[in-house]
């Protein structure tokens, strides 16, 4: 956020509560995420500091069957041409950026965001600030943007609408990294499916998944995500579910996981799944997972908190040059866009897990094929059902799943896409 | 046995029934609850199907009730073909 409002020649001041390195999962990158970094400027240091090169993700069932979405970028003749992206260590990343962005101009403070402040109306204009060193400061504040991510900082002080449990709120993350694993083999140059440096996605059972995101040359994030309740039933440790799941829950994963010691601690994520559908105003907005985190299969939380990032900045810049101030909520429409794009990620999500086959038909249908890889890409904000029509076909497979009760969870989208196509 | 059903089994028995024999696969044998089609088959079949009829075939329509024997997925297709 803060190097796109430089970018607008905005001088934002950053309030951060942990010290880096430290630890954050969020690891495997989508195409336009790469992309994003590179018009930062920031693809050498990327290269620099040799984070895996992803080339794609094979989604591998439990019976072998296995489907592979490269990443793909869109060319000047709005071709699809071969791309590649990143997987970070995130510890590594966020203190590399934020580094880069005190280096590019932006103003930072060591601290705890405690409590808002807000005017008469109601307009967000500030935060009381625990400081690293013991003292409290009063941050005034013509925009404030909130990105605590899950820690949904402005929910919880009350600003947005209420915080509804999302579709996915039932489940629990369990993960660590490993050692001398069987990344993808017999790359040649050519086939990228098959490229050392790839997301592998295993599933089990509906909802029951793990990932296997390399991290450098030699280490490897492992997750496992499954219901809560399976993992309460099993009375074991974090570790000790870890550790069995990773050996039995897919054929594949098992024979790339041949040391099961885990070098980093087993951590746990549960009920990350979440939704506030009011999440600007007068002299606020949230940005990222701090308003909506459907569930991380297909990894796009990093891109839309970038993305969402890059939106916001070039509206913040028209709010504070006078634009929309008299309005109830002046960065409406930029909240109607973001829910819209959105709600294609919680088709494809629940398309998947509602619909397996039908859904692999459409990623693997050349009919829809190129369509499908743009929305694994990111590329959300601007299709349309002209430009593509599959995301019709997809939003009908994820209705149809939705309706069936085959999925669990209520149905909370935005309205962006249903006005838009209406 | 119509046309449809013929091609349709013919792809069927050459794509994942090799070696099979042609008299096991009849009208309402049920092909995907009865474990003959995986997923990755039942793939393949319905894109056979939108390429080979020239029809199109949304995802939401690839389910058993359209494509679980060679009967439903003759009148399926005659459906689109009618449209
Ligand atoms: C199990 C799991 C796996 C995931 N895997 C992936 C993946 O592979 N790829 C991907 O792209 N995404 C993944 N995600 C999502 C990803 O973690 C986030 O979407 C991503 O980190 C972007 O989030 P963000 O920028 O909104 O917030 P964050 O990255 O969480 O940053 C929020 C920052 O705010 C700070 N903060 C919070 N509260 C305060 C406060 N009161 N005062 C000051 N500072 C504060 C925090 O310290 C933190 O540094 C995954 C998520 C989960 C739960």
């Amino acid at each position: 956020m803060a190097m796109y409002l430089l970018e607008q020649g905005i001088t934002p001041l950053v309030i951060e509560k942990e010290t880096f390195p430290r630890y954050h999962i969020g690891e495997s990158m989508t195409g336009e995420a790469g992309n994003l970094l590179r018009a930062l400027g920031l693809e050498d240091l990327l290269v620099r500091n040799a984070h895996p090169r992803k080339q794609g993700v094979n989604v591998v069932a439990r019976n072998g069957n296995s489907w592979w979405v490269p990443v793909m970028k869109r060319n000047d003749e709005h071709q699809l041409e071969p791309a590649q992206t990143w997987q970070v260590r995130r510890s590594d990343f966020d203190r590399d950026m934020m580094a880069e962005t005190i280096r590019r101009g932006a103003k930072w403070i060591s601290g705890r965001a405690m409590q808002v402040r807000r005017s008469g109306d109601g307009t967000v204009t500030g935060a009381q600030v625990k400081c690293d060193d013991g003292s409290t400061v009063e941050v005034e504040s013509e925009v404030l943007v909130d990105a605590s991510g899950q820690f949904t900082w402005l929910a919880h002080q009350g600003v947005t609408s209420a915080k509804n449990p999302g579709r996915y709120d039932k489940q629990i993350a369990i993960f660590s990294q490993v050692r001398n694993t069987i990344r993808g083999e017999g790359w040649d140059g050519k086939d990228r499916s098959k490229h050392p440096d790839n997301t592998y996605i295993f599933y089990a059972d509906q909802y029951h998944w793990a990932w296997f995101i390399p991290l450098d040359d030699d280490v490897v994030s492992v997750g496992v995500v499954s219901p809560s309740s399976y993992f309460s039933s099993k009375g074991e440790s974090r570790e000790e579910f870890l550790r069995r799941e990773l050996a039995e829950l897919n054929p594949d994963m098992t024979r790339r996981l041949k040391d099961l010691t885990l070098i980093e601690e087993a951590r746990a994520i549960p009920n990350y799944s979440y939704h506030i559908t009011e999440f600007t105003g007068k002299g606020w907005m949230c940005i990222g997972d701090t308003h909506r985190f459907i569930d991380p299969i297909f990894s796009f939380g990093l891109y839309v908190s970038m993305k969402e990032a890059q939106f916001a900045a070039p509206a913040i810049k028209r709010y504070l040059a006078g634009e929309g101030r008299d309005l109830p909520n002046p960065f409406i429409d930029h909240m109607r866009r973001m829910e819209g794009a959105i709600d294609h990620l919680q088709d494809l999500i629940d398309g998947f897990w509602g619909a397996s086959t039908s859904f692999a038909y459409l990623v693997n249908n050349p009919r829809t094929r190129e369509q499908l890889i743009d929305l694994f890409a990111g590329r959300i904000y601007d299709v349309t059902p002209e430009s593509h029509p599959a995301i019709l076909e997809l939003r009908a497979l994820a209705e149809k799943a939705r309706n069936s009760g085959v999925l669990w969870g209520e149905d909370r989208r935005g309205s962006g896409f249903l006005a838009a196509s209406a | 046995m119509d046309t449809i059903e013929q091609t349709v089994k013919s792809f069927i028995l050459d794509s994942f029934l090799p070696g099979a024999d042609p008299n096991q696969l009849e009208a309402d044998t049920p092909l995907i609850t009865g474990g003959i089609l995986d997923s990755l088959a039942t793939v393949q079949l319905a894109v056979f199907l939108e390429q080979h009829f020239k029809v199109e075939i949304a995802a939401h329509e690839t389910g058993t009730e359209n494509l679980d024997s060679l009967a439903l997925i003759g009148a399926f297709v005659r459906s689109k073909l009618a449209a």
